[in-house]
């Protein structure tokens, strides 16, 4: 696969517009912020084009009074969390690793810790610049904090991949650094029934519970409370005595968690590439949900990750891509999770909510996700998707 | 570009019959009624307004209305300021007849209901269940939730906990060709739909059934008053609050002119009339947590020159302090017929700049100008009041707040931060959209509404559409 690191807006629409066009593809472009030294699986094979924005890697504003800041979309999250650190603010989001692009975060959405307290990606992106897939360069979004001018472009450009465009640039909303902010580790017994459990605890500015299902394990938490000293410290004895109540271990991380988070240890992406299903059951069926996947996951033959964000309802499971890779279409699992009959057709995406995002892994796998969705929604999206890219594009892009 | 003409024949007779008795208007006495919204500058008659008292009954509605090729509004309870729920020519499809909270679930913590139902209706429903509903739109008490979410509204409390697509779970929408449609926040893998349903004003279909999110209440609440001497000086402030590392669940401006008629008024609340401007300042949470925060929020508000800082005694003078900003826009009603009430936003560091910039455009248009505003979103309301009797007054309030408008977008502001596009802003759209992102939004709306007959004429400027391949 031959990559093209283009150093500017300009560039890549001429590069949309030259050479995509010329040449006539039977599989999509691929774009990428900074992973593309390991393509994905099942790409590498194809007759594609790469595209990265590693070049574009600029802070482009920085308004710390405003709590804003402007990057370029291949800046490295790492390099992000650092600028708007050294100005004593927080973005406070997890859920990719360090080495991942802005862009690449903002364009698959990921769920985090933080989402409970501070809001999900949708809620950062403030504006954004995006390439379209016939060249044409577009904003959207102002630098403000509320904007309800035109269409909310930029909700839709979060988790699109790249089926809008090439997102070159991205405005964030921060916060004030908090002025206290300490980690803790849960662990024990108790843990096994995360959501029920964590649901009673003390309130949590970030809540991650993980596990390997099916292995009996009785999984970990990882805990952040975020303020004022005096409020850390009254909510820190009120957690102690609430884990000591219920057999709960607890030990403090030393050291401030940096930002975005990292990944915890045992994290299957820190090895590498990896695969990452996202299942929304909401918090109302998180517990039948996470007792479903459990049964499910261990007549499984692969080694799944579990994430747990209990006040959000949102499951991540994750495993080597390798082991993702060798399936030709979604694990038979996640089917039946999505079609459990016990939760009738409230179980699919409809207004109950729970719901099925292939976060990475193979296309066999992104193209089992489109079938599960209503043809009535394919059909809006597809009519929107070629909205922005002018022309029906021949081929579908993905931001892997 | 008025879409007025005769109803097609059999039309009447058909929604008549798809509907519950009494639920079609047609007479023009009856019709005066929707002729504005809480925009009473801009106004239109529709040929007929009817109110759908369920789903089904909505669905049929729009089915019958696009096989009829007859153009529609779709409309709460006509609270919007932005003239987007008013129907030149048409038919208006009032939701209010929906208006039921059909299901609270405090596990998930989340509401589902129907359009119709007032904001505060989902607060009294949660309620038993130590829930609520965070966005808090100054209209609560008379806006839908169908309208707040059209219109994406915001509310003093939105500064920590976000607007209303921010606590929009999943919609359904009956989309223009009468098809209803679940959509989410891309939870299914597919395009975040929901994201721009909301907000889209009734451009692409009408919204039949809403999930929103529920928030625990707070275990403790407080507020503090900050008075100052200067405007600038209190637009200081409100910057300086954020970089003592609060987030105050609520940070509203109130100027001299708000003042002086709020005390004047029923809902007085002991404001110092001598004031510049004053800066409401609450905080919530645990109960150590809101004394810290509003401690370092005074020490900020007094550091950038507040003459004076007064915290809330009790409950009922901290509601005594909300009434009196939330009531501000009727009070209003004691200086002058009118008001101009306009809705921009700007990044917040801009606000001590901006804020004797607005009241010098006024006082040049001869106009006078109430600022109350969600200054801790650099959300500014710089009202203008008028007579609009007085021909030259009008004209020259949109002078006035054009010229507001640019202002706030050459500061890197936008045109509206919460009260919508409508027919009030079609005009300044050009400002902070270029043609690309223009016409990729009219191909949005195009796709989804092909035969046009989805609140015509608002939101978007009527502009060719680009060349197709």
């Amino acid at each position: 696969m031959r990559v093209h690191r283009p150093g500017s807006e300009a560039e890549i629409a001429e590069w949309v517009t030259t050479t995509l066009h010329r040449r006539s593809l039977d599989g999509a472009p691929v774009v990428t912020g900074l992973s593309l030294g390991r393509p994905p699986s099942g790409l590498d094979s194809l007759p594609r084009l790469g595209l990265s924005t590693t070049n574009l890697s600029s802070m482009l504003d920085f308004q710390p009074r405003d709590l804003m800041i402007t990057v370029g979309a291949g800046m490295r999250l790492s390099t992000l969390a650092r600028l708007v650190e050294e100005q004593g603010l927080w973005l406070p989001l997890a859920g990719m690793p360090e080495d991942r692009s802005v862009g690449g975060w903002v364009a698959s959405a990921p769920a985090g810790e933080f989402d409970g307290s501070f809001g999900p990606v949708r809620r950062h992106v403030l504006a954004c610049t995006l390439v379209l897939w016939d060249g044409r360069i577009t904003r959207w979004g102002r630098p403000v904090m509320k904007n309800v001018a035109g269409y909310d472009v930029n909700k839709l450009v979060c988790g699109s991949r790249a089926r809008l465009g090439i997102l070159t640039s991205v405005t964030l909303r921060l916060w004030p650094g908090p002025r206290e902010v300490r980690r803790f580790e849960l662990s024990g017994e108790p843990l096994r029934e995360a959501a029920p459990v964590l649901a009673e605890a003390p309130r949590l500015e970030g809540v991650v519970w993980r596990a390997r299902p099916g292995l009996d394990q009785a999984g970990a938490a990882s805990v952040v409370l975020a303020g004022g000293p005096a409020s850390v410290s009254t909510r820190t004895r009120v957690l102690h005595d609430w884990a000591l109540g219920r057999g709960i271990t607890i030990r403090e991380e030393s050291g401030k968690p940096t930002n975005p988070c990292p990944p915890p240890e045992g994290r299957a992406q820190r090895s590498g590439s990896s695969a990452a299903y996202r299942i929304t059951f909401g918090r109302r069926y998180l517990t039948t949900g996470l007792r479903d996947l459990d049964r499910l996951l261990s007549s499984d033959g692969d080694s799944w990750h579990m994430e747990v964000f209990p006040a959000t309802g949102v499951v991540r499971l994750l495993a080597e891509e390798r082991q993702a890779a060798r399936r030709s279409q979604a694990p038979a699992w996640l089917t039946a999770v999505v079609e459990a009959p016990a939760r009738g057709p409230g179980y699919r995406p409809t207004l109950e909510q729970p719901a099925v995002r292939i976060e990475r892994g193979g296309l066999a796998a992104h193209e089992a996700a489109r079938r599960m969705r209503s043809a009535g929604s394919r059909d809006i999206e597809k009519r929107w998707i070629t909205a922005f890219a002018g022309v029906e594009a021949p081929w579908q892009s993905d931001y892997l | 570009m008025s879409s007025k003409r005769a109803l097609p024949a059999g039309l009447l007779p058909a929604l008549r019959a798809a509907l519950h008795p009494g639920a079609v208007i047609e007479d023009r006495d009856r019709l005066l009624v929707y002729e504005a919204d809480a925009l009473t500058t801009s106004s239109g008659l529709p040929d007929a307004v009817v109110f759908p008292a369920g789903r089904d009954e909505l669905t049929r509605v729009i089915q019958l209305l696009h096989e009829a090729r007859v153009p529609f509004v779709p409309r709460g309870a006509g609270t919007g300021l932005a003239g987007g729920a008013v129907a030149d020519g048409g038919v208006l499809v009032c939701t209010t007849r929906m208006h039921r909270v059909l299901e609270v679930d405090p596990l998930g913590r989340t509401a589902l209901v129907e359009p119709g139902a007032l904001t505060d209706a989902i607060n009294e429903a949660a309620a038993p269940h130590g829930l609520r509903y965070l966005p808090d739109p100054a209209s609560s008490a008379a806006c839908t939730i169908g309208g707040n979410v059209a219109m994406n509204a915001g509310g003093p409390h939105c500064l920590k906990y976000g607007v209303t697509t921010d606590h929009v779970v999943a919609l359904e929408v009956i989309l223009p060709d009468g098809t209803p449609l679940v959509v989410n926040h891309g939870e299914d893998g597919g395009l975040d739909l929901a994201g721009v349903f909301t907000g889209s004003e009734g451009t692409l279909g009408v919204i039949s059934r809403i999930r929103v999110c529920l928030a625990p209440a707070a275990t403790a609440v407080q507020a503090f008053l900050a008075l100052f001497d200067s405007v600038a000086d209190a637009g200081r402030a409100v910057s300086t609050i954020f970089e003592a590392g609060v987030v105050p669940v609520a940070l509203e401006l109130v100027d001299r002119e708000t003042i002086a008629v709020v005390e004047a008024s029923v809902f007085a609340a002991g404001l110092p009339l001598d004031t510049e401007a004053a800066l409401v300042v609450e905080c919530e949470g645990d109960p150590e947590e809101v004394e810290e925060d509003l401690a370092e929020a005074e020490q900020a508000a007094l550091a950038c020159g507040a003459r004076e800082v007064r915290r809330a005694r009790d409950e009922q003078e901290r509601l005594a302090i909300w009434q009196a900003r939330k009531k501000a826009y009727g009070a209003l009603g004691r200086l002058a017929p009118d008001v101009f009430v306009q809705d921009a936003a700007v990044p917040r560091s801009a606000l001590p700049d901006l804020l004797p910039r607005f009241a010098e455009i006024a006082s040049r248009h001869g106009l006078r100008l109430a600022n109350f505003f969600h200054a801790g979103d650099g959300n500014v309301h710089p009202n203008l009041l008028f007579d609009r009797r007085d021909a030259d007054q009008v004209d020259r309030v949109h002078k006035a707040g054009s010229e507001i408008m640019a202002l706030c977008v050459e500061a890197g502001g936008t045109i509206t931060g919460e009260h919508g596009v409508g027919t009030d802003k079609v005009r300044h759209m050009a400002l902070v959209f270029g043609p690309e992102e223009l016409s990729v939004m009219r191909d949005m709306k195009g796709s989804t509404d092909r035969s046009g007959l989805a609140n015509p004429g608002k939101l978007l400027p009527d502009l060719p559409t680009k060349v197709s391949a």
